[in-house]
């Protein structure tokens, strides 16, 4: 585990004010996917997105941030087979989920600055992560 | 999105290969180890940045769920109204709703334009359906989380 005083940009929408986190409405096709293909795509060109340096500036109660810019191109691959049904009546949701690896393709900016930070494709790892078809709130039936 | 510099490009050694494993931390890393640091805050950023919600009634609610100020998972009245990117966890943000996801955490590294080498760790997720609105209306819509 590293110091978190190394971080050095961290890209994001914000939290608002009901709460609503790191989360934005966006169009349709950036994203397309489906739990019986086991595959789903995010994408996304020169998207308005702050950055905050650090995450503890992030989630501070005065966020300090400056103009960015991201493009970002997200890969889910996972078999179907593999495909899980999850109620958790505790945190309220349920659907079925297929558990995958996920790579990405960044290219990141500072309005503010000439340096372009590009992710490199190979040797990345996968902390967690699956698509799914889900049901929430008023929606669950659990 | 997020980055974190490697102990090679801090002392210099711009464009080197071999990156330093021990500054690499998930967010969720992050987040546990900066609750000592932000301790019990109230109010969270409450940052309206995102200018995409043009109509209030629009916008979604969060989830009820999420990290509590030392970091527990609670599923009621929660720090940040987030969980993790991973199997078994609501990996949506957004309530009241029903539709596709996809989220996940991925980590690797790097390079800035001006030659430095950085590891990064990304929370991506994407959340397309049917949802509620503030205003109580349900509607169809399409949300990232970047």
């Amino acid at each position: 585990m590293g110091d978190l005083t190394t971080q050095v940009h961290d890209f994001e929408p914000g939290i608002r004010a009901s709460g609503l986190f790191w989360t934005i409405a966006m169009s349709g096709d950036a994203m397309d996917g489906h739990v019986r293909t086991g595959r789903a795509r995010f994408h996304r060109r020169h998207l308005a997105v702050p950055d905050f340096h650090d995450f503890l500036n992030a989630i501070s109660p005065s966020p300090a941030s400056q103009p960015g810019h991201v493009s970002f191109d997200v890969h889910w691959r996972g078999d179907p087979h593999d495909k899980q049904w999850i109620r958790d009546r505790t945190f309220g949701f349920e659907g079925e989920f297929v558990p995958c690896e996920v790579t990405i393709d960044f290219r990141v900016k500072d309005d503010h600055s000439d340096v372009v930070y590009t992710s490199v494709g190979h040797g990345q790892t996968t902390v967690g992560g699956a698509i799914g078809f889900e049901r929430n709130g008023v929606f669950a039936r659990g | 999105m997020s980055h974190w510099q490697d102990g090679f490009t801090k002392q210099g050694l711009a464009g080197m290969v071999e990156r330093a494993p021990t500054v690499r931390m998930s967010r969720r890393q992050a987040l546990r180890r900066s609750a000592a640091a932000v301790g019990a805050v109230g109010a969270v950023g409450l940052l309206d940045a995102a200018p995409a919600f043009a109509h209030w009634g629009a916008q979604p609610r969060p989830i009820p769920g999420g990290f509590d100020e030392n970091f527990n998972l609670v599923p009621r009245h929660p720090f940040i109204h987030v969980l993790p990117p991973a199997l078994g966890f609501e990996m949506s943000t957004i309530t009241d709703f029903r539709g596709r996801i996809a989220a996940g955490e991925t980590q690797g590294t790097a390079r800035g334009s001006d030659g430095t080498t950085y590891s990064f760790d990304t929370d991506m997720r994407f959340m397309e359906g049917t949802y509620v609105g503030r205003d109580g209306r349900r509607r169809v819509g399409s949300f990232g989380f970047v």
